[in-house]
């Protein structure tokens, strides 16, 4: 029987997104409000909407002939934030029972703070750990670097187990000193658990986070076990439920690193699955510069409350350095995604002392929301002033069955924010508009510049309901030459789904210093490789297909931060070899840190060596529309007064319904562009075409130093 | 969200609000940037989880715009280290891509570790500001490692030091200069490092100023920096004119183990209209070590506590500093004078001066409802530890223990302490992982574990520090352990509106134990029973041998209390004693919480208690006639801090406890005269609080119900501290 369809399916914060692709590759979308706590009614109903775009009459139908399912779900975060996670132990070595609620000192009560959070130091709390003190129990053992200096007490590991037992617990975490380099008493812990009380899930650090650090890999450790038995049950009940409606293809679920893995690896590692959502829009951007012949791609994601943005670099997306969850800190190859509370629903507000204007973090969301939304919200938002630039037309806004209120936001707008900086409407909003798209800029700035990328060699991809309005204009500012907005905005991280690969990473943590012995290395990488293998295997997949990238992590002996340098070369590596790896770290040390500061090879200390096995699930091959070389005129529903920073002054524009676009169509700014959840703004001198797969390019004139 | 309703200039300018507010914007960005790139390129512990340094712009004058997260009480100095090149040096000296150290302690800097790298910002082939960042080197060659020593007895014996040396000139580091650097310290790889973590953090600093004045003009910027010190300084001011005028007074004590002698730092905080004036008058003579602070230090050390105390929603720079004075005596071990050396300040006496600061600041917030939430008994009174050091493969190799970082959080107005919270006056220090810490060197970690009866007990109480102790393994051989620190014979963990202060530290070197025996264990003050060893060494101060089997063993002494502790709520004492912070005979003498048999308590037993402990507070008073009659005064709304209400009667002020409302005294004299006055051994307030033989817990309580009002540790004839606010 043919199984022609792939569905992915992501659940955000207020939507379960789905995207479905038929065998031709033309995706279908379908979008329902997330359901909690019972997060799968959400994945069915948005599988019911979707079903109404297709050929099929029921979901039951469309599941039948359905041969992946690719999902991201927010189970782990929720628990986070609910905090109604398992109830977990903690099995250390004694003498360092305390260390994740040490949280390495102040480390712990300031992070995850914003700047004024952290300088108001004497309001600030540790978060609550995940695993409370009278749950942790401390064995005899240690080891030291890749050695056992005492031996493992297994009778004070059954007697801990059973305390904890005792107490009810539903998981158990484990970490030792130094496991990550001698990881046998862990398995022994673990193997003695498993034996024991078959029914107790289990994770030990030196499985799910083996680097250097007790706290990190405790708290990764702790956290996993806390997340495993509620994800374990969400998994094997959606498992159910879809089987049971006639599902019989495969399950993949989402991992922060940027791949899909089985069900089976979600189970064991659910620390994967914290924020895989936002990573899988990241990639979906990467899909699209992929397509677009870009692979330096600046993912940008503006909806109500948080602007979210990811880099691609030649194809690659970085990874995060010191992940954190809620204000917990853990330790997993997760691609780095960086948020500020700058959105369409930012407060705007006046500092009392100075009446300087400020943005945010405080969010309207959606309830009230922005005055125009007609919903009782009070105060002035980012869309707000998007609204008096006219950017949207309320008019035509969710296909115009909205009460909305234009009005009262002028009115409101001009008592609270123009008559008190002295200003009229027009010129107080546009500072507005201005100052929000600076923060985006130094974010923008933060994530590229000052990390030694130029932004001008990127594409911009434009995401999220409020993005359209601003990102032609901050691009400018930083001298981005081009926005696509692609036409899977609204359901983009369902859609990167589709475009992600299977994968695993594998890390061997083992500093390597001067004099370097490169049989060491390539016996690290071999087994490494053995590993991955294995595993893909073991999931059913051909070996031949898997792709192994290597890396190392590399730094000057005594830093604290390594510089992950990719290893281009396959197989059996050289003395020669490992100097062209040196090159490759001292170019991209330099690119970071300056002319100069580079130090002697000895210094070099090698700290982790990594594999990543990819194995491409089929790439989606995006229908392809036939250019229409006709006019774009005949998809101008409006013109009116807009206002445009280049200007300085509102000039009348087209305003164009991207329904009636066609590909191949342009518009030469100023323009703006409605479609059914947003508004595209072409500022003047730009170009804006619609492509063949039906995403708005704006080639952005002008240079960043206007 | 505040919102103004009214059009307020403030400040008189033409700068467009929306331009100025990106380009402070930018600026900030600019030392947050150089902070993280100095922070990736260093290799130093102090630096990469430490985080002892920071970095911060100026403009062409040398005036503070804005300074990255870091050791705070560098902020102050740093603007006199970047003056002091521009007085020292000839115009045609300075150029583009210069950098200049400096390090010395009668300058700017705190102590001789303390390395400024100072650079010129040049835009259009104009001086139009200045970038400068600290690194704290691990060795810079003094007579000990590290530096930290109580050899020293004049600042010659503190190594390299410098007031201004052209270490890159023009863009290229000077082989004569780095070798020279290179040459002085025990460890020259790391030194060097550390200067070319700073190199590129000037560098970043310099491109991106560079940059923001290319797209905005230069004139422009240096608006936005004027505008910034003057917001900065309107805003403070502001704040300060919401307080009541008057003066609040807090002393401690630094124990010289060396030299046995305590120093006495006494200080008057006073507040008059929109100014602050910190007074050290009474402060002892300087010490003949490194116990001293010079100027600069003790001005750093004094002024930081305002930042997050009352600035926290300021921009931090010379803004402030204009509304602050800080008056220190010369010849005082706040204001040494040469040869005098300086070496270990920033662990002894500038912390000192952290405490006193934060203790009479708190006492002003608590003065009326406009900030009283924001008082605070101190943080982490007590910094101190051990370098290790041995040669290895040819080479010095040192471990720098950064246990003393993990630091403890006082309590505060509204909250307890946090365990093991960090410190006030550097918010983004972390402690390293033992792993890290056992990587390079041979030494292996015993525990790390919260000292029970830490925290400073009161009604919040303060937050627990920790023990932490480790042995050598083989073949480590002979290892210089150089130890440090303040402490031992004073609690520093200073309490606040009669909290009492956390511990005092113990630093024991065990020789020839049992260590092994025990299963890497070593439950001193645990199970001394267990526990065998040849020799124990009050190691506070000192250079010391170990070897294989030794064991090395230090507590820190948690922070302070806030308000007496018979008022915290019983419920979080015995959440407090099954959680290992108090002990169960603690929390019945000390909190008068009797802990039951199955961990709860009893309320008529805890009310009982309690009552008896009142009691025995009073036992020793007479029959007490108030000035007034309660019902004769009316409020003024005006406190001294937790306990002490000001109230009126008949145009005169008085002091009145505000536990039972008896007035104890007019205000111009000091109510504590008129009180109950106690003195007991500061172990009366909880376990490992051993002092000074002449050191007692003082505790003032009011004569009618009993309730504790103010309580500090003194030596046993100093005189009452006087706070009293302005004639009003």
């Amino acid at each position: 029987m043919v199984m022609p369809y792939r569905i992915a399916t992501d659940i955000g914060g207020t939507c379960t997104d789905t995207s479905v692709m038929d065998e031709n590759g033309q995706i279908f979308v379908g979008k329902s409000l997330s359901t909690y706590p019972n997060l799968a009614e959400g994945i069915f109903d948005s599988l019911e909407d979707v079903t109404e775009e297709l050929d099929v009459d029921t979901v039951d139908e469309l599941l039948g002939e359905t041969s992946l399912f690719l999902h991201a779900t927010t189970i782990g975060e929720n628990a986070l934030f609910e905090r109604d996670g398992a109830k977990t132990g903690l099995i250390t070595t004694e003498g360092f029972e305390e260390t994740l609620h040490h949280t390495r000192g102040g480390y712990g009560r300031r992070s995850g703070l914003s700047y004024l959070e952290v300088k108001n130091q004497i309001k600030s709390e540790q978060p609550e750990p995940l695993v409370p003190m009278d749950r942790v129990e401390g064995v005899t053992e240690r080891s030291y670097h890749d050695n056992v200096l005492l031996p493992m007490d297994e009778e004070a590991v059954r007697g801990s187990v059973d305390a904890l037992v005792d107490q009810g617990v539903e998981s158990i975490a484990c970490c030792f000193l130094w496991s990550h380099r001698a990881p046998e008493h862990e398995q022994r812990v673990k193997e003695i658990i498993e034996a024991e009380h078959p029914d107790l899930y289990v994770t030990v650090s030196s499985d799910v986070a083996p680097y250097e650090g007790e706290y990190e890999r405790t708290s990764t450790a702790a956290m996993n076990s806390y997340l495993g038995p509620a994800a374990e049950e969400y998994l094997d009940e959606l498992q159910a439920q879809m089987d049971s409606r006639g599902f019989d293809g495969s399950m993949l679920l989402m991992f922060s690193h940027g791949g899909l893995v089985p069900r089976e690896s979600a189970v064991d590692q659910p620390v994967g699955l914290v924020e895989s959502g936002p990573v899988g829009g990241v990639m979906g951007s990467a899909y699209i510069g992929d397509l677009t012949d870009s692979d330096r791609v600046i993912s940008a994601d503006m909806g109500g409350t948080t602007f979210k943005l990811g880099l691609v670099d030649d194809g690659t997306i970085e990874y995060a350095d010191e992940p954190e969850i809620g204000r917990h800190h853990y330790k997993f190859a997760k691609r780095d995604v960086h948020s500020i509370p700058v959105a369409g629903g930012s407060e705007i507000w006046l500092e009392e002392e100075t009446n300087v204007p400020r943005i945010g973090p405080e969010s309207a969301g959606s309830d009230p929301g922005p005055i125009v939304y007609g919903q009782g919200g009070e105060t002035p938002t980012v869309t707000d002033v998007d609204l008096i630039q006219g950017y949207f037309s309320p008019e035509f806004f969710l296909g115009g069955d909205h009460d909305m209120a234009p009005d009262k936001t002028r009115r409101v707008f001009e008592e609270t924010v123009a008559e008190p900086l002295g200003k009229g409407v027009d010129e107080a909003a546009a500072d507005l508009y201005r100052l929000t798209n600076s923060k985006i800029a130094d974010l923008l700035r933060k994530v590229t510049i000052e990390k030694g990328i130029d932004p001008r060699e990127f594409t911009l991809l434009s995401i999220g309901g409020a993005s359209g309005m601003h990102a032609a204009s901050y691009a400018r500012e930083l001298g981005i030459p081009e926005v696509v907005v692609p036409y899977t905005a609204s359901v983009h991280s369902a859609f990167g789904l589709l475009s992600t690969d299977v994968a695993h990473e594998y890390t061997d943590i083992n500093p390597v210093r001067y004099p370097f012995d490169v049989d060491e290395i390539n016996g690290i990488f071999d087994e490494l490789e053995a590993e991955a293998r294995e595993e893909f295997r073991g999931e059913g997949f051909d070996i031949d297909e898997v792709e192994l990238n290597r890396s190392i992590g590399i730094r000057y002996q005594g830093q604290a931060n390594e510089i992950n340098t990719p290893v281009e070369i396959d197989g059996e590596l050289t003395e020669e070899d490992l100097d062209t790896i040196f090159d490759e770290f001292e170019r991209r040390y330099v690119n970071q840190h300056g002319e100069g500061s580079t130090f002697v090879r000895q210094a070099i200390t090698m700290v982790d060596f990594n594999v990543r096995g990819e194995t491409p699930v089929t790439q989606p091959e995006l229908y392809e529309h036939q250019d229409e070389r006709s006019d774009a005129s005949d998809a101008v529903i409006d013109t009116k007064p807009i206002h445009f920073a280049s200007e300085g002054s509102r000039i009348e524009t087209d305003v164009y319904d991207f329904d009636d676009l066609l590909p191949g169509q342009t518009i030469n700014g100023p323009g703006v562009v409605l479609t059914p959840i947003t508004s595209i703004v072409v500022n003047p001198g730009d170009r804006a075409q619609i492509d063949r797969y039906q995403n708005i390019q704006i080639d952005i004139a002008g240079d960043a130093n206007e | 969200m505040p919102m103004s309703k009214t059009k307020r200039q403030t400040i008189d300018t033409d700068l467009d609000p929306v331009t100025y507010q990106i380009i402070k914007h930018r600026l900030f960005r600019v030392t947050d940037e150089a902070s993280a790139h100095l922070k990736r390129v260093s290799a130093s512990p102090l630096v990469t989880e430490g985080h002892d340094f920071i970095v911060s712009i100026y403009n062409a004058e040398g005036d503070l715009l804005t300074a990255g997260m870091g050791v705070l009480q560098h902020m102050m100095p740093a603007s006199e280290s970047v003056k002091h090149i521009i007085e020292k040096f000839d115009e045609e000296y300075i150029n583009p891509g210069d950098m200049f150290m400096q390090n010395d302690p009668y300058t700017a800097a705190m102590h001789a570790p303390d390395m400024y790298l100072i650079a010129p910002i040049f835009h259009e082939g104009e001086l139009r500001g200045w970038s400068s960042s600290f690194v704290h080197l691990p060795d810079n060659g003094a007579i000990d490692i590290g530096g930290f020593s109580h050899r020293a007895t004049e600042k010659v014996h503190d190594g390299f030091q410098t007031d201004g040396l052209k270490l890159v000139d023009g863009g290229d580091v000077r082989p004569d200069v780095m070798g020279t650097l290179r040459n002085m310290s025990r460890m020259p790889d790391m030194a060097e490092m550390d200067m070319r973590s700073q190199i590129a953090a000037n560098n970043v600093a310099k491109e991106r100023m560079t940059s923001i004045m290319d797209e905005y003009g230069s004139e422009t910027v240096d608006e936005v920096g004027d505008q910034l010190v003057e917001e900065s300084e309107q805003k403070f001011r502001k704040k300060l004119e919401e307080l009541p005028d008057g003066s609040w007074q807090a002393r401690q004590y630094v124990d010289s183990e060396p030299e046995d002698k305590l120093y006495t730092v006494d200080l008057e905080l006073r507040k008059e209209g929109d100014t602050l004036t910190f007074d050290y008058e009474g402060t002892s003579e300087q010490s003949d070590i490194g116990l001293n602070c010079t100027k600069v230090a003790s001005y750093g050390g004094t002024a930081v506590v305002l930042l997050t105390l009352l600035a926290e929603d300021v921009t931090w720079n010379d803004g402030l500093l204009n509304a602050i004075d800080v008056v220190a005596p010369d010849g005082t071990i706040v204001n040494c004078t040469e040869p005098a050396t300086p070496n270990t300040a920033t662990i002894t006496t500038i912390q000192t001066c952290n405490q006193v600061a934060t203790i009479s600041t708190s006492k002003m917030l608590a003065a009326n409802d406009a900030y009283d939430d924001r008082a605070t008994a101190v943080w982490h009174g007590s910094f101190g530890g051990a370098f290790f050091g041995t040669e290895q493969q040819g080479q010095y190799n040192m471990a720098i223990p950064d246990d003393a970082m993990a630091g403890a959080g006082g309590a505060t107005a509204v909250n307890d302490g946090v365990h093991l919270g960090g410190e006030l006056v550097n918010t983004v220090a972390r402690w390293g992982n033992v792993e890290n810490h056992e990587s390079t060197f041979p030494f292996v970690y015993l525990f790390r574990r919260y000292l029970e009866d830490t925290g400073g007990p009161g009604k919040n109480r303060g937050g627990a520090g920790h023990e932490w102790a480790a042995t050598m393994l083989e073949p480590a051989g002979e290892v210089d352990a150089n130890t440090f620190g303040k402490g031992g014979k004073v609690p520093h963990g200073m309490g606040i509106f009669g909290g009492y202060s956390g511990a005092t530290l113990d630093y024991s070197l065990f020789t020839d134990t049992n260590v092994w025996d025990l299963g890497l264990d070593f439950p001193y003050r645990k199970d001394d029973d267990a526990i065998e060893f040849d020799e124990q060494i009050n190691a506070q101060w000192g250079s010391f041998t170990m070897t294989e089997g030794d064991v090395f063993y230090l507590n820190y002494a948690g922070s302070g209390g806030y308000g007496d502790s018979l008022e915290r709520d019983p419920e979080k004492v015995v959440e407090d004693v099954d959680e290992g912070f108090v002990a169960p005979e603690t929390a019945e003498e000390v909190y008068g919480v009797p802990i039951s048999e199955d961990g709860g308590y009893d309320e008529n037993e805890v009310e009982e208690k309690r009552d008896e402990i009142l009691q025995e507070r009073l036992d020793a008073d007479e029959e007490f006639t108030p000035p007034v009659a309660h019902e004769e005064t009316s409020s003024t709304g005006l406190r001294l801090g937790e306990y002490i209400d000001i109230v009126e009667a008949d145009g005169e002020q008085y002091s009145a406890c505000n536990s039972c409302d008896t007035v104890l005294a007019p205000h111009e004299e000091n109510w504590k005269d008129h009180v109950v006055v106690r003195e007991s051994p500061p172990t009366d307030a909880g376990r490992y609080r051993e002092s000074h033989e002449d050191i007692r817990l003082r505790e003032f309580v009011c004569p009618n119900c009993g309730r504790l009002l103010d309580s500090n540790n003194a030596l046993k004839d100093d005189r009452f501290l006087h706070d009293q606010l302005a004639e009003f």
